[in-house]
C-alpha cells in the first residue's frame, strides 16, 4: 500500500507545491493529470526517492521515507520501483537486453526473482507487442514507440511492487497511446502490482481505475 | 556494474584512447630513461672488477675509463714504458698490466697486453676469464679473440689474422707484414672484453718496427724476425696500466703520488670514482627528461579528468537512467572512479610492454656500441613504484569528477 500525508515541496525558487493526500492500494491503477507546473513530475520523484522529502509523510509497502537515509531509499527504489521517463528512457550505447536488465544490476533482491532473465525479458517483449529479434540491437534503431516499450519492460523485470511513469505517451499518436496502454496493462499483476502514471493527455482517462487531477488541488 | 561502465567507456573509445595514449607515451619516456639509465649504470659497473686503478697521462679520469675499459673514443697521449717500470716496483702495488691501444682488426679494436691481463682482470662480480678454446699464452704471434670476435667471424684456432693501423679497420694500412695466429678464444663475459683482439704487447711493438708517426717506412716482410733485437721490441710507450694494490686502504695516498710524479704528467684513477663522475654528468640530462616525463604524466592526468568531467555533462541522461534504476550516487561516482582505474592500468600495461619492447632494442644496442650486455626485468621495484604513484594520481585526481556526478546527482530529478 501507498500513502501520502500532507506532502509539499519547496523549490528553491520559492514556489511551494502541496499535494493530494494518497492512499493507493495493491492492484490500483492511478492516473495524475493536471496542467505543466502542477507538480505531477515532482510527486512521482518524491515516490521514486528521487528528491529529498521536505514535508509530509510518505510510505510504501512498510518503508517510511522520512526515516530513512538516500542509500537505503536508492535500494528501495532498485528493489521496488520500475520508472519509465517521458522519452529518452534508453541508454544508446548498451542494446536492447542490456537496457532492460539495467534494472537488476543494482538489486540483489529485484535480481533473484527473476529465475530465467532471457525467458523473462522474452516474456515482456512479446507480451508489449515487440519482437524477439530486436534484442541484440543498438536502442538507437528502434521507433520512439518501441523505445518507450522497451523502457516498460525494463520497469517491469523483476515485478516490482510500484511501476511509475511520467508522460510515457506524449511522443506517441492517438492509436500507438492506446495501445501502449492496453499492452502495459496486460503485463500489469493486480495481485501485486500499483501502476500511477501522470500525464496531461485526458484520452487515457477511461483506462484507469482513478485520476486525480493536480489542477483541482 | 563493470559491463556498464565498459560499454559506457566504449562508446566513447576516441577521446579514451587519446587519453591513453598521452599516459602511456609519457610513462614509457618516463620508464625507459629510468630503466636504460639502470641498466646501462649496472652495464658499465659490471664491466670490470678487481682494478683498483688505472694508471694513464694527465687528462679526464671518464676519458681514460672510457677508452681503456670500454673502448669507446681514442687515447690522446701515451705514457713511457719507463714510468710503467718505475711502477711496477712500487710497494704497494700487487700487480700491473699494461695495455696498448690504437689498432684494428675488422669492426673490433685490438689491445696489446700480457697474459697478466687474463689472470687480474675481472668482470661482474669478480668473475675470472675464461677460454672457451685455446689457451691464455699470449705469445709474440697469438692473439687471443673476445667471444663475441670469435663468434662473428667464424674463427678458429689457428687462424692467421693481419691487424691494421688505426682504430678504423676500412680505412688504415693492413700490418701485413706481420700475422698473428689465432691461439685462444674467450668465454662470453657480456662486457666489452668480448670485443677485443688480444695480442702480445711485444707483438705490437714488432709490427710498429718499421713505423714511423703512423706511416710505414719500411717492411719487414724479407726480415729475419729471429734476429731483431729483444731490446727493440720493448715498448717505448703503452696507452695505460691497470693495477691492482695490496691494500685498497693505500688507494688514495698511491693515487696521490701519481699526481705528484715528476717525470711526466700522468694520473691514477679509480674507475667507479670516475664512473660516478660520468653517471653525474649524464644525469643532468636525464634528469631534464625526468621532468619533463612527469609533467606530460602530470598534463595527460588533468587531460583524463578533463575528458570525465566533459564527459559527464553529455552522460547526464545515461546518470539518471542508472539512478532510475537504482543507482545510488555513490554507484554512480564509483563509475566514475573505476573509468579513471581502468585508464590507468590500461595505460600501465601498455606502456610495460613498450618498455619492454624498448629494453630488448636498447639492450641490442648496448651490447652493439658499448659491448656490454644488459638484463632488464619485466618490473623493478622502483618502476612498480613510480607506476603505482601514477595509478593512485590518477584515482585521486579522479575523486574531482566522481564529486561532481555524487553533487549533481544527489537530488537530479527523473523527467
Amino acid at each position: 500500500m501507498l500513502t501520502s500525508e500532507n506532502l509539499a515541496y519547496k523549490f528553491t525558487d520559492g514556489l511551494q507545491i502541496k499535494f493530494p493526500n494518497l492512499n493507493a492500494q495493491v492492484g490500483e491503477k492511478i492516473l495524475i493529470t493536471g496542467s505543466s507546473g502542477s507538480g505531477k513530475s515532482t510527486f512521482l520523484n518524491l515516490i521514486a526517492g528521487a528528491i529529498k522529502l521536505q514535508t509530509g509523510k510518505l510510505a510504501f509497502d512498510g518503508f517510511n521515507y522520512e526515516t530513512q537515509k538516500n542509500f537505503n531509499i536508492d535500494k528501495f527504489r532498485a528493489e521496488k520501483i520500475g520508472y519509465v521517463f517521458q522519452t529518452l528512457n534508453l541508454i544508446p550505447f548498451l542494446s536492447v537486453f542490456e537496457n532492460i536488465t539495467l534494472s537488476i544490476k543494482f538489486s540483489k533482491k529485484r535480481a533473484a526473482k527473476v529465475n530465467n532473465v532471457k525467458d523473462e525479458v522474452m516474456r515482456l517483449l512479446l507480451s508489449l507487442g515487440l519482437e524477439e529479434n530486436i534484442l541484440e540491437k543498438k536502442t538507437s534503431n528502434l521507433s520512439i514507440g518501441q523505445q518507450q516499450r522497451v523502457a516498460v519492460c525494463r520497469a517491469l523485470l523483476g515485478g516490482p511492487k510500484l511501476f511509475l511513469a511520467d508522460e510515457p505517451t506524449s511522443a506517441l499518436d492517438d492509436e500507438s497511446s492506446k495501445k501502449f496502454i492496453k499492452e502495459l496493462f496486460q503485463t500489469f499483476n493486480k495481485k501485486k502490482q500499483i501502476i500511477i502514471i501522470a500525464s496531461h493527455d485526458l484520452r487515457l482517462i477511461n483506462s484507469f481505475d482513478r485520476v486525480i487531477n493536480f489542477n483541482n488541488v | 556494474m563493470f559491463r556498464l561502465f565498459f560499454s559506457s567507456i566504449r562508446s566513447r573509445w576516441l577521446p579514451t584512447i587519446l587519453i591513453v595514449s598521452c599516459l602511456v607515451s609519457s610513462m614509457v619516456l618516463l620508464l625507459s630513461i629510468e630503466r636504460i639509465q639502470n641498466g646501462t649504470k649496472q652495464s658499465f659497473n659490471y664491466s670490470i672488477s678487481g682494478v683498483d686503478s688505472i694508471i694513464g697521462p694527465r687528462s679526464s679520469s671518464v676519458a681514460l675509463v672510457l677508452y681503456t675499459i670500454f673502448h669507446i673514443g681514442k687515447p690522446t697521449n701515451n705514457i713511457t714504458y719507463e714510468t710503467f717500470e718505475y711502477l711496477k716496483e712500487r710497494k704497494e702495488i700487487d700487480w700491473i698490466v699494461p695495455i696498448a691501444l690504437g689498432d684494428s682488426y675488422d669492426e673490433f679494436r685490438v689491445i696489446a697486453t700480457t697474459s697478466d691481463y687474463f689472470e687480474n682482470i675481472k668482470f661482474g662480480d669478480n668473475n675470472q676469464i675464461t677460454f672457451d678454446k685455446g689457451n691464455n699464452s699470449l705469445g709474440l704471434n697469438n692473439t687471443i679473440f673476445g667471444a663475441d670476435v670469435a663468434k662473428k667471424l667464424n674463427s678458429k684456432i689457428g687462424d692467421k689474422i693481419n691487424i691494421v693501423h688505426g682504430s678504423n679497420a676500412d680505412m688504415g694500412i693492413e700490418h701485413d707484414d706481420i700475422s698473428f695466429e689465432l691461439s685462444g678464444i674467450l668465454g662470453k663475459t657480456g662486457t666489452p672484453i668480448d670485443k677485443l683482439v688480444f695480442i702480445n704487447l711485444q707483438g705490437y711493438e714488432l709490427v710498429h718496427l718499421g713505423w714511423k708517426s703512423g706511416k710505414k717506412i719500411f717492411s719487414l716482410k724479407n726480415q729475419d724476425l729471429s734476429k731483431i733485437d729483444t731490446d727493440q721490441l720493448i715498448p717505448k710507450t703503452i696507452t695505460a696500466a691497470f693495477v691492482g694494490l695490496k691494500s685498497k686502504l693505500t688507494i688514495f695516498n698511491f693515487q696521490k703520488d701519481i699526481r705528484e710524479y715528476l717525470e711526466e704528467p700522468i694520473s691514477a684513477v679509480i674507475p667507479s670514482i670516475a664512473l660516478s663522475e660520468l653517471w653525474s654528468i649524464v644525469g643532468v640530462i636525464d634528469k631534464g627528461f625526468k621532468l619533463l616525463s612527469w609533467i606530460v604524466i602530470v598534463i595527460s592526468l588533468i587531460a583524463m579528468v578533463t575528458l570525465i568531467i566533459n564527459s559527464l555533462e553529455n552522460r547526464k541522461r545515461e546518470m539518471l537512467i542508472y539512478r532510475a534504476n537504482g543507482a545510488s550516487p555513490i554507484d554512480l561516482s564509483l563509475m566514475v572512479v573505476m573509468e579513471a582505474l581502468f585508464i590507468g592500468l590500461v595505460s600501465i600495461i601498455l606502456a610495460l610492454i613498450f618498455v619492454a619492447l624498448i629494453s630488448y632494442f636498447a639492450s641490442s644496442q648496448l651490447s652493439i656500441y658499448f659491448g656490454v650486455s644488459t638484463n632488464f626485468s619485466f618490473l623493478t621495484v622502483n618502476e612498480a613504484t613510480i607506476l603505482s604513484i601514477i595509478l593512485l594520481a590518477g584515482v585521486l585526481s579522479s575523486m574531482v569528477p566522481a564529486f561532481i556526478t555524487y553533487r549533481n546527482n544527489l537530488n537530479q530529478t527523473f523527467s
